[in-house]
């Protein structure tokens, strides 16, 4: 049984009232696929292809139309907040309104502990150290507010927020968009070793082939709102199928070549 | 805390120190927040400071100068009016009358302004753009001119005049907060929380209300110098406060008819008014600075 699957998801937006009839515009899937533990998928495919939406999706920030989702076998529902937010959390893209301003690192994880989990005060307090720590963050950071940290260290908290209900998935939305290369690489050499030591699964969107290529497992191509194309990365690099596929690898494959 | 603090001797200023550490840097918004804290002392302490009673008539001194012109009495600082009171006595419990009717009139809009603002902003659709949309139209008329209509309906007098005021300002908080409130609940930091399992009153509580705060204070300044003109020209147009109290306003329009021979008469309210008004605009403009230049370091 696999960690985590997709099963047929679909999702169209609901027409507004006004719109009587005419072209429903964008659709996504129907959508399946499978993810197991310690694995890492990369979802790559161009602009407005689906790709963030179907990460809301997975994390319930969208209610699918149709379709299940399943966690362990088990089906996640919208209804039931806990289960899903502490399994399947979601790193958002590096962004200047990621953190709130006004609340301190430490009150901001301290969030989703109080809404979560049935922790006191002090251990609550324990595990957000702990998690800092883990994203190579100083207990000190605990006070800092977001205006005083550099970018990678906000996408550090944005990541611990994440890791702090110690969830099986983690789903990230192009986490590494804003970063200068070399925050970027640790950012990523991060990720890989909290993978290997907590054997998370990754489901991740990147426009970034070069990291697609250095972190996934398995690679999807998306194009239209359809999974076109789904297969091991090495694989999908050297031999790509569907015409989406040829033309985004093409594309990296020219840039290498230039260098 | 932490076992090992390396940096136990750091400062970590809190949003609210950071602000103060730049509202200090401005010059100008610490003298305007010293008028401003002077005024504040002069309407709290006003009964004990005074020398006279404020309708205290003392008929062998009409219309005197003030001490320090050649005619002037030290019994009268500023002077006394056409029936013999006091003038530094009546500008003191003015100041009160009148600033504090100020505040109380934002008060009031602040509160209810604030809630429907957090309605508008929280629901979505035809409820919310009733609430924010109906109260926009009336943005376009002065609150003057609201005010007096209200005022034409209830009637005159200071209370019903702070009334009027304080219903006139409403819709400018309602606006500010569902604006506020519409650009915040868009921002990713939202959308976290809102993952991590808070329903919408558990997020407006702990992750908008700490950033609203700005907003609602900026406002709240700049609304008390629009109520104390209002306050003040409700006053002077004998349909605020009525004569017998002491109003800045009132007291101008009393010391209208003897302009000429005693100009101090509506020279000194004048200038109270003045005062109030520009040094709270410049302490809410240095919040304003402050507040947008905190968070850049």
């Amino acid at each position: 049984m696999s960690l985590l699957q997709i099963d047929q998801l679909c999702y169209q937006p609901k027409r507004p009232w006004y719109k009587l009839a005419g072209d429903d515009g964008f659709q996504l899937g129907p959508v399946s696929f499978s993810l197991e533990k310690g694995e890492t998928i990369s979802i790559i495919g161009e602009n407005s292809c689906g790709k963030s939406l179907l990460a809301k999706l997975i994390v319930g920030a969208e209610t699918p139309t149709a379709g299940r989702i399943l966690l362990n076998g088990q089906t996640l529902e919208n209804n039931h907040k806990t289960q899903r937010a502490s399994n399947v959390r979601m790193v958002f893209r590096h962004s200047a309104h990621a953190l709130n301003p006004s609340l301190s690192i430490g009150q901001m994880l301290d969030e989703p502990l109080r809404l979560n989990t049935a922790l006191s005060a002090k251990g609550r307090s324990e595990k957000i150290f702990k998690t800092l720590k883990l994203v190579g963050l100083m207990a000190d950071h605990f006070y800092f507010y977001k205006h005083m940290l550099s970018d990678g260290q906000q996408q550090r908290v944005a990541l611990a927020r994440a890791l702090i209900l110690d969830p099986q998935v983690i789903v990230a939305d192009e986490p590494f968009a804003a970063l200068d290369p070399s925050v970027r690489s640790q950012t990523v050499n991060l990720l890989l070793k909290l993978q290997k030591e907590l054997g998370l699964a990754f489901i991740f969107i990147s426009h970034n082939l070069g990291i697609v290529r250095h972190m996934s497992d398995r690679t999807i191509v998306m194009h239209d709102g359809q999974i076109v194309e789904m297969n091991l990365t090495q694989t999908l690099f050297l031999d790509p199928q569907h015409s989406a596929s040829k033309q985004l690898i093409h594309a990296h494959n020219a840039l290498l070549s230039l260098q | 805390m932490p076992d090992v603090n390396l940096y136990d001797d750091e400062f970590h200023p809190s949003p609210w120190q950071s602000t103060w550490r730049e509202f200090k840097q401005s010059h100008i918004a610490l003298v305007g927040l010293t008028t401003l804290s002077f005024f504040v002392v002069l309407a709290i302490l006003g009964p004990i400071l005074t020398p006279y009673a404020p309708d205290l008539q003392n008929t062998t001194a009409l219309l005197l100068p003030p001490a320090w012109h050649d005619n002037g009495s030290v019994l009268h600082l500023l002077g006394t009016d056409v029936l013999g009171r006091d003038m530094l006595s009546r500008i003191i419990y003015g100041i009160q009358v009148t600033f504090g009717g100020a505040v109380g009139a934002v008060l009031f809009a602040l509160i209810i302004g604030t809630a429907f603002g957090v309605i508008a902003g929280m629901t979505s659709g035809v409820r919310s753009s009733i609430l924010n949309h109906v109260l926009d139209t009336f943005m376009v008329i002065p609150s003057l001119l609201i005010a007096i209509i209200i005022v034409a309906i209830l009637g005159v007098g200071l209370s019903n005049a702070v009334l009027a005021i304080g219903l006139a300002l409403i819709p400018r908080f309602v606006h500010a907060t569902r604006n506020f409130i519409k650009e915040e609940f868009n921002k990713d930091y939202i959308k976290t929380a809102r993952l991590d399992g808070a329903s919408s009153v558990q997020i407006y509580f702990k992750n908008i209300l700490p950033n609203m705060i700005d907003v609602i204070i900026v406002q709240g300044t700049l609304a008390i110098s629009v109520a104390i003109l209002d306050i003040a020209a409700l006053g002077f147009l004998n349909l605020g406060a009525q004569t017998l109290l002491p109003e800045l306003g009132v007291m101008i329009s009393e010391g209208l008819a003897t302009a000429y021979i005693a100009p101090w008469n509506i020279l000194l309210p004048g200038l109270s008014i003045f005062l109030m008004v520009i040094s709270i605009n410049v302490v809410g403009d240095g919040l304003r600075s402050a507040l947008r230049n905190r968070m850049s370091q």
